[in-house]
């Protein structure tokens, strides 16, 4: 179970203090899939960034199966990061330089998995790329490049996938595909899904949803 | 839309990245531009002072009375050049005697305004032309030596002259031991043409021509063909001095040399800078054709973005020259004349701007259509090949280098990833290093070639200014001020008193010995003309036929350095004598070392062997001799002692004294051809250097735009591979071994090519020795080590993206 406790954020804009995250509280039981609404600016990818470590809050603690990750050095956050959570981002954020098996290649290597050429390849057909393994991102469509995205987040078999905005710079029919394949393997996978939006019909595919605005996280 | 307002908007909304392109463009290019107008000028000046070594455009010469028709075949040919004047002056080497007191001097009759260019005056002010038929200059040394003031009386040859002045200023100046004197002018009228009838064959004739065009090495020879006179010599001022004619050369050479590399470098570099911006840029170019901008107005907005750059670019160098060349006028006296907007080149300028755009026209349009249009990068190297002839000249070198260019980077381009592949590993990171430096070829090839050249310059640049400083300067304190030529053996020892007694500095007499070369190899040098001989190789047999002077030592003079053999410092037991050759006298004789040459000395032939060759530094104004005996051969022979003076600031009081003491020793002052000749060896000198710092300035911006925008590549994927789960001592691991993979085979490929370039540039540029330092080396890889920890570093830790 993925815990929040009294989370606050701030940065510091200009000189001015901008509070981002206020007092959030959460809790995200296994294999459930919450979404959190928002407009752009609400201060989504600061609490996705908080929840993954990247970020330190001021205020408040993460907690995941009763451990506190908030006060784990960096490098224990990283290894955190490396064994239990996946990541999609809206831009994909895929190694240009890598090819596509070696992208999804990439934290299996990290976690020194056993037989990881397989399982990479096993996921890159379920998202239907097992073909274009050798291609490298340049050469791909805007979906088969999430797809990638998601093949390498669902390959290390992480507890949590984070998802920010993960059909934004899609067209809409490859915008539902991904998310079709999304859901489809989480189901499978049973893994459990933080999806932030601002897409309304996406979040009614979700367990539980909740819309932050103003740095305050409210249930719908 | 207003394609000129966007450009600008980009300009302001990409501030660091425009700097980063005006920055490269204005060292790249406009730096480079700049230094083709002052080695322009460096050029002119350099020829102007040939002219005033020289006193014309052009000179003939003859040992013997020139034929009629070979002199009017001259000045016929010489009327393409725009004959202006021509001046007859004959000169011979008499005795000139005053009461008890003689004195051999170099008599130089005038007919005419000379010199056309450059000075002889006298202490009053007075030159050539005021000399009436009885009158005389006299040089300085002459006039101490004869005890001689204005007003008296002198007889020279079988005539008497009233001195009219003493010579203050003569830098028509010859400085060869063997062919020195002190001088006399006097005008040349009916009477002293008749004296010198008298003196027949002793007389040497020359013709001095004024034109408007100055004749090159070309033009000289086909004058020589067309009136194929082989008793004539020929002499235009751009080889008015071999030190002179060679600096020209070096200095259009070397800065040929500069441009090309520099213009390389720059472009590479912006090329990289460019395509990173375009990278930046590619989601406003998707909203521009998104919102219905045509391909064409996308092309022109960032073409006009490039363009605003170079302007900028051109006047930044032109308000930085502003200031250089203000600083330069008041600083070195050859700059007054300087003027920026004359010397600048204004077409290559603009073909520069045309060459840019062809550079970035296939990195835009790619950008836009998402192919690649590898043909369109045709255009810009058929502008470099016209820039390359423009500045080579040469309709061979500009496509030769073009497609040397080509082959070489084809070949690095394809072959580079295949190198690399060789430092495989089974290790994560160090795999994930390889591949992300190896992935995308552009990249790789771009940053190979800026490392290997920013190591290559980094260690070339020290050390071609090592190698410059040694080639055109002596210890300022070494240069003499006068030549001292037959003293006596007995002597020798009481003038080095004298000397050290009277703090004037000198250089140890050294003997000087009349000899001729009859046999090379066994072979006799015959004065016969054989049948079918070419004008050239009647040439070459005269010349071998002259008189030498040569000398014997047991060590050499510090401006001398035995490049090939060993010098034979003591005489060996065997039947043949060791000798050492000066380097080009040896190449003109086509002998090396181990070839036997045979000599006349005082009607003795001595068989000798090349042992050794010596190069010999000229610019040192040191004696030096074409032929060295080792110690001990020529012992005995007859001969005189040549030395040099330098007064430490004493006046020619001393001089005075010391004459009276010595009254058979000519002394030649030689420090007005000294001052002269440094002042060209400065001009050269700050070209060269000022060529190099830009250079090094040029390569430096090149590798911080490198860096600059490596680390902002890296940076994005160094975030990634954290929020994937590599710590951050893994991904500065992994950027280490990035740097180290690609930086040490090519700094060790770079410092070998620097160590190789410099030899070779010594050798056939500079036709000087290399000399090896070691220490820039050390420095420069501490540096780039240093530095490629310090950057790898750095963008992991102070630039990590702490957000998603």
């Amino acid at each position: 179970m993925l815990r929040i406790n009294n989370v606050s954020k701030s940065f510091f804009i200009e000189g001015e203090q901008h509070m981002i995250l206020k007092d959030i509280n959460l809790e995200i039981e296994d294999s459930h899939s919450i979404c959190i609404l928002g407009r752009s600016g609400s201060g989504k990818s600061t609490l996705l960034s908080t929840l993954a470590g990247l970020l330190t809050p001021e205020t408040g603690e993460i907690s995941f199966d009763g451990q506190n990750i908030t006060s784990l050095s960096e490098e224990q956050r990283t290894n955190f990061r490396m064994n239990n959570i996946g990541f999609i981002f809206q831009d994909f954020k895929l190694i240009t330089h890598l090819t596509v098996l070696e992208n999804v290649l990439l934290p299996l290597e990290l976690k020194k998995i056993k037989d990881r050429e397989n399982i990479a390849i096993k996921n890159l057909n379920n998202v239907g790329l097992g073909h274009r393994k050798n291609a490298f991102p340049d050469t791909l469509s805007g979906g088969e490049k999430q797809r990638v995205a998601m093949a390498r987040a669902l390959a290390i078999n992480a507890k949590i996938i984070l998802a920010d905005e993960p059909n934004a710079n899609l067209d809409i029919e490859t915008g539902k595909q991904v998310i079709d394949y999304l859901f489809k393997l989480k189901d499978e996978l049973g893994q459990t899904l933080l999806l932030v939006t601002h897409d309304e019909e996406l979040s009614k595919r979700c367990d539980e949803i909740y819309r932050l605005e103003d740095g305050v996280l409210k249930k719908q | 839309m207003n394609i000129i307002k966007s450009s600008y908007r980009i300009f302001s909304n990409n501030k660091i990245i425009s700097s980063f392109i005006i920055l490269n463009l204005f060292l790249g290019i406009c730096i480079p531009l700049a230094l083709f107008s002052y080695q322009k000028f460096i050029n002119q000046s350099v020829r102007e002072k040939g002219k005033e070594l020289l006193g014309a455009d052009f000179r003939v010469s003859s040992r013997i009375t020139p034929r009629n028709e070979s002199i009017k075949k001259i000045d016929q040919y010489l009327k393409q050049f725009g004959l202006q004047d021509k001046v007859e002056l004959l000169s011979m080497f008499s005795m000139a005697v005053n009461e008890e007191n003689m004195s051999l001097v170099q008599v130089r009759y005038i007919n005419g305004n000379y010199p056309f260019y450059g000075v002889i005056e006298s202490n009053e002010g007075l030159n050539i032309s005021d000399l009436k038929s009885n009158e005389v200059f006299i040089s300085k040394e002459a006039s101490l030596k004869l005890g001689l003031g204005p007003g008296e009386e002198v007889k020279i040859a079988d005539s008497s002259y009233i001195v009219k002045d003493i010579l203050k200023k003569d830098i028509n100046q010859n400085i060869q031991i063997g062919s020195i004197a002190p001088r006399a002018y006097i005008k040349i009228d009916p009477e002293s043409r008749k004296e010198m009838k008298l003196f027949g064959k002793t007389i040497f004739y020359n013709y001095l021509y004024k034109l408007d065009k100055t004749l090159s090495d070309e033009d000289v020879s086909v004058l020589r063909e067309k009136v194929g006179d082989i008793e004539l010599r020929y002499k235009s001022s751009i080889n008015a001095n071999n030190q002179v004619a060679r600096s020209i050369k070096l200095v259009l050479d070397f800065s040929e040399l500069i441009f090309i590399l520099g213009l390389l470098i720059s472009m590479t570099s912006f090329y990289y800078i460019f395509r990173h911006f375009l990278s930046n840029e590619s989601g406003n170019i998707s909203i521009y054709k998104f919102i219905g901008l045509s391909k064409v107005k996308l092309l022109a907005l960032y073409s006009s973005f490039c363009v605003l750059c170079f302007f900028i670019a051109v006047g930044v160098s032109f308000l930085v020259q502003k200031v250089v060349f203000s600083y330069l006028k008041l600083n070195y006296s050859e700059f007054v004349d300087f003027d920026l907007i004359q010397n600048f080149p204004f077409l290559l300028m603009f073909l520069f701007l045309i060459f840019i755009l062809t550079i970035i026209f296939p990195i835009i349009l790619s950008k836009i259509n998402g192919k690649s249009y590898i043909l369109l990068n045709v255009f810009p190297l058929l502008i470099l090949n016209f820039i390359l002839y423009l500045q080579t000249n040469s309709i061979v070198w500009a496509p030769l280098i073009v497609l040397g260019l080509i082959i070489v980077s084809s070949l690095t381009y394809f072959l580079l990833p295949h190198f690399f592949k060789y430092f495989k590993s089974n290790n994560f990171l160090n795999s994930l290093s390889l591949k992300l430096m190896l992935r995308k070829k552009d990249l790789l090839f771009s940053k190979f070639f800026m490392l290997f050249v920013t190591f290559l310059i980094f260690n070339l640049s020290p050390l071609l200014l090592d190698n410059v400083n040694r080639y055109f300067f002596t210890d300022a304190e070494q240069k003499p001020d006068y030549f001292l030529i037959d003293i006596q053996e007995d002597q020798v020892k009481e003038i080095k008193d004298y000397l050290t007694k009277n703090g004037l500095t000198y250089t140890d007499p050294e003997p000087l010995i009349r000899a001729r070369l009859i046999k090379i190899n066994g072979n006799d040098i015959t004065l016969k003309e054989s049948a079918n001989e070419s004008l050239e190789e009647k040439m070459k047999r005269r010349s071998l036929n002259r008189g030498v002077n040569l000398s014997y030592k047991s060590k050499l003079n510090s401006s001398e350095k035995v490049v090939s053999g060993t010098y034979q410092k003591k005489i060996s037991r065997e039947d043949i004598y060791s000798i050492s050759l000066e380097k080009r006298y040896a190449k003109r004789l086509e002998v090396d070392v181990g070839d036997e040459l045979t000599f006349e000395i005082f009607d003795l032939p001595f068989k000798t062997r090349v042992t050794s060759i010596r190069e010999v530094k000229w610019t040192s104004f040191l004696p030096n001799f074409l032929i060295s005996f080792p110690d001990g051969v020529l012992n005995d022979a007859p001969k005189t002692f040549v030395s040099t003076l330098k007064l430490n600031g004493k006046s020619s009081k001393d001089l005075f004294e010391f004459n009276k003491i010595f009254p058979n020793i000519t002394m030649i002052d030689i420090s007005g051809i000294v001052v002269e000749l440094s002042k060209v060896f400065k001009l050269i000198s700050i070209a060269i250097k000022v060529m190099i710092y830009t250079f090094l300035s040029i390569s430096f911006v090149a590798f911080c735009s490198l860096v600059f925008f490596h680390l902002k590549i890296i940076k994005q994927e160094g975030d990634l591979l954290n929020i994937l789960g590599l710590t951050v001592d893994k991904i500065r691991r992994v950027r280490i071994m990035s740097y180290l993979y690609l930086a040490l085979p090519t700094i060790f490929m770079a410092i070998i090519l620097s160590f190789v370039a410099c030899f070779f540039l010594m050798k056939y540029l500079f036709m000087s020795d290399f000399y090896f330092s070691y220490h820039h080396l050390v420095m420069n890889i501490i540096v780039f080590v240093v530095l490629g920890f310090y950057f790898s570093d750095n963008a992991i830790v102070n630039e990590r993206s702490k957000r998603i």
